[in-house]
């Protein structure tokens, strides 16, 4: 009995589908633009999130070492530094390699050296990057009271605004896709429950000739389900494509503007549009069938 | 077979359309139900097929209490029931032959019998060769005799028409008429609401009249 009724469920959905072919069509229609727009708006999101990293991992602290410290002194604040929470990396600069950078002339290095009375004025320099940039202040506190540090810089003017700018992009991704998802599931919703209402006669003749309830709410399920799923594909090839090719234009020609080009990203959203064009197609169709179950 | 004990319905809106109403129907009886529009008829038919429910009194019909009746317990009760209407109620998208079918496919019949029984019942009411078709593209006399084939196909102990010749010419009218009355000959109840007089006249079934949701009259069968 379960099998013929699944079978029943299936085929009448499959009928239907077929015999109301231009509501079906409209419907994917609707439902492959409602998930266009949801996808683009989660791939906003993902974008607006990796500028924001971004330009986030491009703050870090350089901490001076004072020269009194030889280089086992050195290497003690290094390990410190490493063992305070939120330090991603910490890297040394010896006064060797900063007078190297500063002049990499030997000739012009030389005679600077002989300016200054022989000894290297440069000071050892620790450049430590934090995991988080909202931490980096507190990190620069915390090395500025170590002993043997005299000096801390962390961009403290550009720190501040660049976390207020990047915190804003987020919530303004995240607010797009809100929206958007808002909009997908009352575009999708509407879409279904038109659909289902100008077959109103059919669900009342269904229970009219005793058919039970899962047997009319069935067929409408799997309807639902498959326009979709259909109307996810439709927008999946549509976002895939146009995504590719846009994010290989940008990192081409517009190569300071940082773009999420890994495939995974891509495919997660690709996940989440069929997720939500199936279920959305599914569950408005039978919500709304139910209305008219109402003995 | 019908049963209805002091029955009163009362509308959600006020509107009083049976008040008080008893009637007993025996099996195998043609009863015409008969009275001006808004007198209650097509409400008393709505409670034989439960689509309504009586506000007060007991509706007892083939040993369903339908005062006490679950909504589960709703297409169980209406497939040992035929029912046809004015406007025949078909299912748009699907062939005569498929129509019939249902009512048969959502009882859970094997294919092979459901087959069997509306090949059966096209021919009984003469549409063996419109099984193919679409409701769209029969007259309305071809419709109502799918709805009667497709009410009959399960066998129903009754069968509860509402105007089902409210939409149809005289001669188109008698054909249907002579079809329920074939079925009601070979053991069918059958409880017509109607308007058309010259069909109550000509039958000499019984027949109940209606007026303001009371019944207002009787007039037996009279035997030939």
């Amino acid at each position: 009995m379960f099998w013929n009724s699944l079978g029943f469920v299936l085929k009448q959905s499959f009928v239907s589908l077929y015999r109301n072919f231009w509501l079906t069509f409209a419907s994917i229609l609707t439902s492959m633009l409602a998930l266009t727009l949801l996808g683009f708006a989660l791939l906003f999101l993902a974008n607006a999130d990796h500028f924001a990293r971004a330009m986030e991992s491009q703050v870090e602290i350089a901490a001076f070492i004072d020269d009194a410290a030889d280089d086992a002194g050195v290497a003690d604040i290094m390990q410190a530094i490493r063992e305070l929470a939120g330090v991603a990396d910490v890297t040394l600069t010896t006064k060797d390699e900063g007078l190297r950078t500063l002049f990499p002339d030997a000739e012009a290095r030389a005679r600077y050296l002989e300016d200054v009375g022989g000894i290297n004025p440069v000071p050892n320099k620790l450049t430590v990057t934090a995991h988080e940039a909202e931490a980096v202040a507190d990190l620069a506190q915390q090395i500025m009271e170590m002993a043997g540090v005299y000096r801390v810089n962390y961009g403290e003017d550009f720190l501040v605004p660049l976390l207020r700018l990047t915190a804003s992009l987020r919530w303004v991704g995240l607010a797009v896709v809100g929206a958007f998802a808002l909009a997908t599931m009352l575009l999708i919703s509407l879409n279904i429950k038109t659909n289902v209402q100008t077959r109103e006669k059919e669900v009342q003749i269904m229970r009219l000739v005793g058919a039970e309830n899962f047997l009319i709410r069935g067929p409408f399920f799997f309807e639902g389900l498959l326009i979709g799923l259909l109307g996810a594909t439709l927008a999946i090839i549509i976002v895939g494509l146009v995504y590719t090719w846009l994010a290989e234009y940008i990192t081409a020609n517009l190569v300071f503007v940082p773009v999420v080009s890994d495939r995974a990203a891509l495919y997660s959203v690709l996940e989440i549009m069929l997720l939500a064009g199936m279920t959305l197609g599914a569950v408005t169709s039978a919500v709304s069938v139910r209305r008219f179950l109402r003995f | 077979m019908i049963s209805l004990k002091n029955v009163s319905k009362i509308y959600a809106n006020g509107a009083r359309a049976l008040h008080n109403v008893d009637l007993d129907i025996a099996a195998g009886e043609f009863v015409f139900l008969v009275g001006q529009s808004g007198a209650g008829k097509s409400t008393l038919i709505k409670l034989l097929y439960r689509e309504e429910t009586a506000t007060r009194g007991l509706v007892m019909v083939n040993k369903f209490n339908l005062m006490r009746l679950r909504n589960y317990q709703i297409p169980a009760y209406r497939r040992r029931i035929g029912v046809i209407f004015q406007d025949f109620k078909l299912l748009p998208n699907k062939s005569v032959f498929e129509n019939v079918s249902f009512a048969q496919q959502v009882i859970g019949k094997p294919k092979r019998e459901r087959k069997a029984n509306t090949d059966k019942m096209l021919a009984l009411v003469g549409l063996s060769h419109k099984a193919r078709s679409f409701p769209g593209e029969l007259s309305g006399g071809e419709q109502q005799r799918v709805c009667i084939a497709r009410a009959m196909v399960n066998n129903p102990l009754l069968l509860v028409a509402d105007e089902p010749t409210g939409n149809l010419d005289e001669t188109t009218a008698w054909e249907i008429m002579r079809l329920l009355y074939e079925l009601n000959r070979l053991g069918t109840t059958v409880v017509m609401a109607t308007h058309a007089m010259y069909i109550v006249n000509k039958m000499q079934k019984r027949v109940v009249r209606v007026e303001r949701g009371r019944i207002a009259g009787e007039q037996p069968e009279v035997r030939r």
